[in-house]
């Protein structure tokens, strides 16, 4: 994937997030409204930069967010924070 | 609290009638001097304005004990009010919260215990506005209903908020066994939604208030004035029987001025209307996201809180211009002005040409009025070129912020 956008990224990262346990792929991916082989694509995306894992749960593939996928979760959450803070 | 409320509001009616009943106790006691026209039309109904205003304004309401410990600094209540939405201005003894275009309040707490709150009533640029100009046009006293309408309305405006402010309803409390890194995700998520919802529902209000200042204005200077040089034109023609001549001319002007007032009116409100929706969208998109934040209420498809927070930074620039419209609170000094020169000037003009028609040489009064017109034409485009150069200003820094924020989330998720 040469540049991949950053909205559905997010979106990915906040839904992991939000559900606090890994996810079975077809849920996560109705969860966050994105096309099943674009999802594939953001995930060895998301996985080559360790945010998120890949496990097995009865005999399932799920996703679990990584300590790093928080982190990088939470940089962002606080980067929007510090822009958008201030306006009076 | 509310019924101290009441009980002030009908202190406020009383307060603006008593120099009249005074006034009527004076006159039965022979005082013939209070029968004179000008102070029974314009110093008794401004005293009584004035009494209502500053009885109104300056009475302190004790709100309840604060049950929450921690929000017993005005700090924390400060953050408290911001967190639910509102405007908040806060300085070392006191924070002032706005409402709406017409309310606020400023509390502090009372010397003596430190948890208990006192609040009274504070002006709003637009509540400043109408009580300048309702003296300036010595009908004050249309103020004491306008205090009675302020502190009802402003009491109603605090019981929606105060008690869940206080006993800590928007405040973001730890959950049990919640990790260190979820509480900052969820805090700070909290706290952008707040701060943006704030700017929208302030851009939403802003707009919806210059719609109805557009209106009123386009009343004024389309129907009132159409209306009066119609009318001082018609009385000097030979079109209607010189019996008929004041009221068919009157009728005629009236009509004119009604029928461009609504039509203009209607125009207007259809221009501006899908603006307004657009933006209370965005602010009813905010509330969900809040909601959903604090509550934790979700569900699979609902909208991401960062996704809809980068979409609304995107908008902030538009947010923050309309925040910045609301055009007879932007700039009161000049805009009253205006209004004033723009009436004074319409009544010479309406008499100027009524004058000229009877005295071909006498031009004095239409001149001056013209000369009014003009001025308040040129100080009226002098504050939009005002405003648009701070909108210029506005975009670039938001520019910044942008190309910022493009190079900082490169740098978080290692080359996107």
């Amino acid at each position: 994937m040469d540049r991949p956008d950053f909205y559905v990224l997010a979106r990915i990262l906040e839904r992991l997030w939000r559900e606090g346990r890994p996810m079975l792929k077809t849920r996560l991916q109705l969860a966050t409204n994105v096309n099943y082989d674009l999802l594939m694509k953001y995930l060895a995306w998301l996985r080559s930069r360790g945010f998120i894992a890949l496990e097995e749960n009865d005999g399932h593939e799920v996703v679990a967010l990584t300590p790093e996928g928080e982190q990088a979760y939470l940089k962002l959450v606080r980067l929007m924070n510090e822009v958008i803070r201030p306006q009076d | 609290m509310e019924r101290r409320v009441w009980g002030m509001a009908i202190a406020t009616m009383a307060l603006g009638i008593l120099p009249i009943a005074v006034a009527i106790v004076l006159l039965l006691l022979g005082m013939d001097f209070f029968l004179s026209f000008p102070f029974l039309v314009y110093v008794l109904p401004m005293v009584g304005g004035m009494l209502s205003v500053v009885f109104a304004f300056t009475l302190k309401i004790r709100v309840d004990l604060v049950p929450d410990e921690r929000l017993r600094t005005t700090a924390s209540i400060a953050r408290a009010f911001r967190l639910a939405g509102l405007t908040v201005v806060e300085d070392s003894q006191s924070v002032t919260v706005a409402f709406d275009k017409w309310t606020a309040i400023k509390l502090a707490f009372e010397e003596d215990g430190g948890a208990r709150l006192k609040f009274r009533l504070d002006a709003t640029r637009s509540t400043l506005f109408a009580i300048l100009l309702l003296f300036f046009l010595s009908w004050g006293i249309i103020a004491i209903p306008f205090c009675v309408f302020l502190l009802i309305r402003t009491n109603g405006n605090a019981m929606a908020y105060v008690p869940w402010v206080l006993k800590g309803e928007f405040d973001i409390s730890p959950r049990s066994g919640e990790a260190q890194s979820t509480k900052d995700i969820r805090e700070n998520l909290i706290d952008s939604l707040s701060e943006v919802r704030r700017v929208a529902r302030d851009a939403y209000w802003s707009m919806h208030s210059a719609m109805e200042d557009a209106v009123i204005l386009s009343v004024i200077v389309v129907g009132m004035i159409g209306g009066l040089v119609l009318f001082a034109l018609l009385l000097q023609t030979s079109i209607f029987d010189p019996y008929y001549r004041v009221a068919a001319s009157l009728l005629a002007g009236l009509g004119v001025a009604l029928t461009s007032s609504i039509i203009l009116a209607f125009w207007l409100s259809r221009r501006m209307k899908p603006k307004i929706e657009e933006l209370d969208s965005w602010v009813t998109r905010l509330d969900l996201a809040l909601l959903r934040e604090r509550k934790e209420v979700d569900q699979d498809g609902s909208e991401s809180s960062i996704e809809l927070l980068f979409n609304a930074f995107n908008e902030m620039p538009r947010f923050l211009k309309a925040r910045r419209k609301s055009m007879l609170s932007r700039y009161p000094a000049t805009q009253i002005l205006v209004l004033v020169l723009v009436l004074w000037g319409s009544e010479f003009i309406a008499g100027g040409l009524s004058a000229l028609l009877s005295s071909p040489l006498d031009l004095l009064p239409l001149a001056v009025g013209l000369v009014m017109v003009s001025a308040a034409i040129l100080l009226y485009r002098w504050s939009l070129k005002k405003e648009h150069a701070e909108e210029i200003q506005i975009a670039q820094e938001w520019e910044k912020r942008r190309e910022y924020i493009r190079s900082a989330v490169e740098d978080q998720l290692g080359g996107i």
